[in-house]
């Protein structure tokens, strides 16, 4: 399938340019963000973000994830790579209501929207985990939180934040591997 | 099989899995349930690319990831890097907190994203007409460009971003093809960028007229150093590019209206900008060339300049001026006053601006008495800035500048598929 906003993009359509920053920018906007520190940085990173989708857009593949998930993966990694970057060696503690927001008890209703398949279904695998390990794991993806930042926020030893972040999503993966679409990326 | 709850255990702390290889067995508890069960270690390697997925890796990390995926030969596709685990942790961020129904970019925001791809687009273009035509020089000059930036895996390779940097490349373009020959004008834009880490005459900036001081403002009065500082200097250059080479553009140096006047007489006070347009300067050996390579995120850059004489009267002095698309183009960014001695050639200094400019598009200079101002001197500044650019393509030759609301075309140093 070559019609996809991404591939036209590719391409090097100039109306498909304009698409993806009308269908996407929404989206990126919101991740910019979330994670920034500075709400000054926003802007740009949102330019690195659209940057980065047009260079990487050859790569989008349908068979293996919604458009909506490439775009938040190329914006999340530009994101998390940006934090780290231009972070100004500040760890900024997460906010009270950051940590409420990520901890929150009660399940956060998943994206049921067709687009967002594999994300659906890990959050039903996540909220099999104890809630401690769903709230470390929120914590870590939604705001790409460092894990010094979890324990200090949370009260967990370092190590148990580590084990439980990096043990649940690879446990995640591993299980979608068996059972998804995932296992064809790998077998690529 | 049911859930397997256990307590968290605070002695197992990071240095265990810290010290696991690729398929060395990790820790074996925390009772994930159902079919999860079944996970009894984690790699390094997998370790390394959840913290990417997640929390990001510093360079170390990075190096160590690289050597792990090259041992395991877990590549996927072309990209030479197993992103499932970014797969997934992005799949995972749309569900848990999807983004509000409708929510839009801002219009300037939206505007500048538009603005930026129209000139990638024609970076595109002219990469595909220039392929293959690079030199021999170029390639070298390339090649130690990415040794330099220690290749960064995440980025594309793209002769066209190390052409034009920031500059629009549709107005390059425009404005070459009035000469014949422009793949070799290109060629030579290229080489202008890869040239910086040339060796030169180095020297410092002395800030002043902003709210903040120079970084580099270390001798103050002392402009030009000389050699001491010079291998200082160029480490410092060749490390900025080498960090900041997704995020670099240059600055082309802006056209005065008077700029041939104050050319032929720099050696009296003029109180005059000084200097054309960069591709003009091609072909104009006498008059100042230069560029200012500029990390918007870092808020700093370099000067290289040659052409540009010594200033005779006692008490005179260069200054440096950035303009800032987003503000008064009559009320550029003071970026701090220098010397040239006298022979000097070609001089290399470390910029930084008095307040943040946050769409660098060109930068200026002009005459000050000692220690600079905090406005330029001449009034006519506003001729040689956004008016002029904003009238179109008619102007290209002199007006390589980006359009308003500013682009960020980075120079990309290197090869394997991006983020």
């Amino acid at each position: 399938m070559r019609d996809s906003i991404l591939h036209r993009v590719a391409d090097g359509e100039p109306a498909a340019i304009r698409e993806l920053t009308d269908r996407y920018g929404g989206l990126v906007f919101a991740l910019a963000r979330r994670f920034s520190f500075d709400q000054s940085e926003v802007d740009d990173a949102v330019q690195e973000i659209f940057v980065a989708l047009w260079k990487s857009a050859a790569r989008f593949d349908p068979a293996i994830g919604s458009e909506d998930t490439f775009v938040a993966m190329v914006a999340r990694r530009r994101l998390i790579d940006r934090r780290r970057r231009i972070s100004r060696r500040i760890q900024a503690a997460p906010t009270d209501q950051e940590i409420l927001a990520a901890s929150a008890a009660a399940p956060i209703e998943a994206d049921k929207s067709e687009n967002n398949e594999l994300g659906a279904w890990a959050m039903e695998q996540l909220h099999k985990l104890r809630p401690e390990q769903q709230m470390v794991i929120r914590m870590s993806i939604l705001r790409g939180l460092s894990h010094e930042q979890i324990a200090q926020a949370t009260g967990m030893p370092l190590g148990t934040v580590k084990t439980h972040v990096r043990r649940g999503i690879m446990a995640l993966r591993e299980s979608a591997a068996a059972t998804s679409t995932i296992r064809q990326r790998q077998e690529e | 099989m049911p859930p397997t709850p256990s307590q968290p255990d605070p002695r197992r702390d990071d240095s265990t899995s810290r010290r696991g290889r690729a398929g060395e067995p990790g820790r074996q508890d925390d009772g994930f349930a159902g079919d999860l069960d079944g996970l009894d270690s984690i790699s390094r390697l997998d370790e390394l690319l959840i913290d990417r997925a997640t929390v990001g890796l510093d360079a170390s990390e990075e190096a160590e990831l690289r050597l792990l995926l090259e041992q395991s030969g877990r590549t996927v596709g072309a990209t030479g890097a197993d992103d499932t685990y970014e797969m997934l942790a992005a799949a995972m961020d749309l569900a848990m907190q999807p983004p509000a129904k409708g929510e839009k970019l801002p219009v300037q925001l939206r505007n500048r994203i538009l603005a930026a791809g129209d000139v990638w687009l024609n970076q595109r273009e002219l990469e595909a007409q220039i392929t293959g035509s690079r030199s021999t020089r170029a390639d070298a000059r390339v090649e130690l460009l990415e040794q330099t930036a220690l290749l960064d895996d995440r980025t594309d390779t793209g002769v066209l971003a190390r052409i034009g940097g920031g500059m629009s490349a549709r107005r390059v373009i425009a404005g070459l093809r009035q000469n014949s020959g422009w793949l070799a004008a290109a060629a030579c834009l290229t080489l202008a960028v890869l040239g910086w880490l040339r060796p030169t005459t180095t020297g410092t900036l002395t800030g002043q007229g902003g709210p903040s001081t120079m970084a580099t403002a270390a001798q103050p009065g002392n402009d030009i150093t000389g050699q001491p500082a010079a291998d200082d200097v160029s480490t410092r250059l060749a490390r900025f590019i080498a960090d900041n080479h997704d995020d670099l553009k240059l600055l082309p140096l802006a056209m005065a209206s008077t700029a041939q006047r104050a050319i032929g007489t720099i050696d009296e006070p003029t109180e005059d900008l000084v200097g054309p347009p960069a591709q003009l300067a091609l072909a104009a050996t006498a008059s100042p060339v230069g560029e200012v390579i500029w990390s918007s995120t870092q808020q700093s850059g370099f000067l290289r300049l040659s052409g540009l004489p010594s200033l005779k009267r006692p008490g005179d002095q260069y200054q440096l001026w950035i303009v800032d698309a987003l503000r008064d183009p009559t009320h550029p960014v003071p970026a701090g006053v220098f010397d040239v001695p006298a022979g000097a050639s070609e001089v290399l200094l470390p910029v930084n601006a008095a307040v943040r400019i946050d769409h660098a598009v060109r930068f200026s200079i002009t005459v000050e008495r000692s220690g600079g101002s905090v406005t330029p001197s001449l009034d006519s500044l506003v001729v040689d800035g956004g008016e002029a650019a904003d009238q179109g393509e008619q102007n290209a030759p002199v007006s390589v500048e980006e359009p308003a609301g500013g682009t960020h075309a980075p120079i990309k140093v290197n090869g394997t598929t991006g983020s």
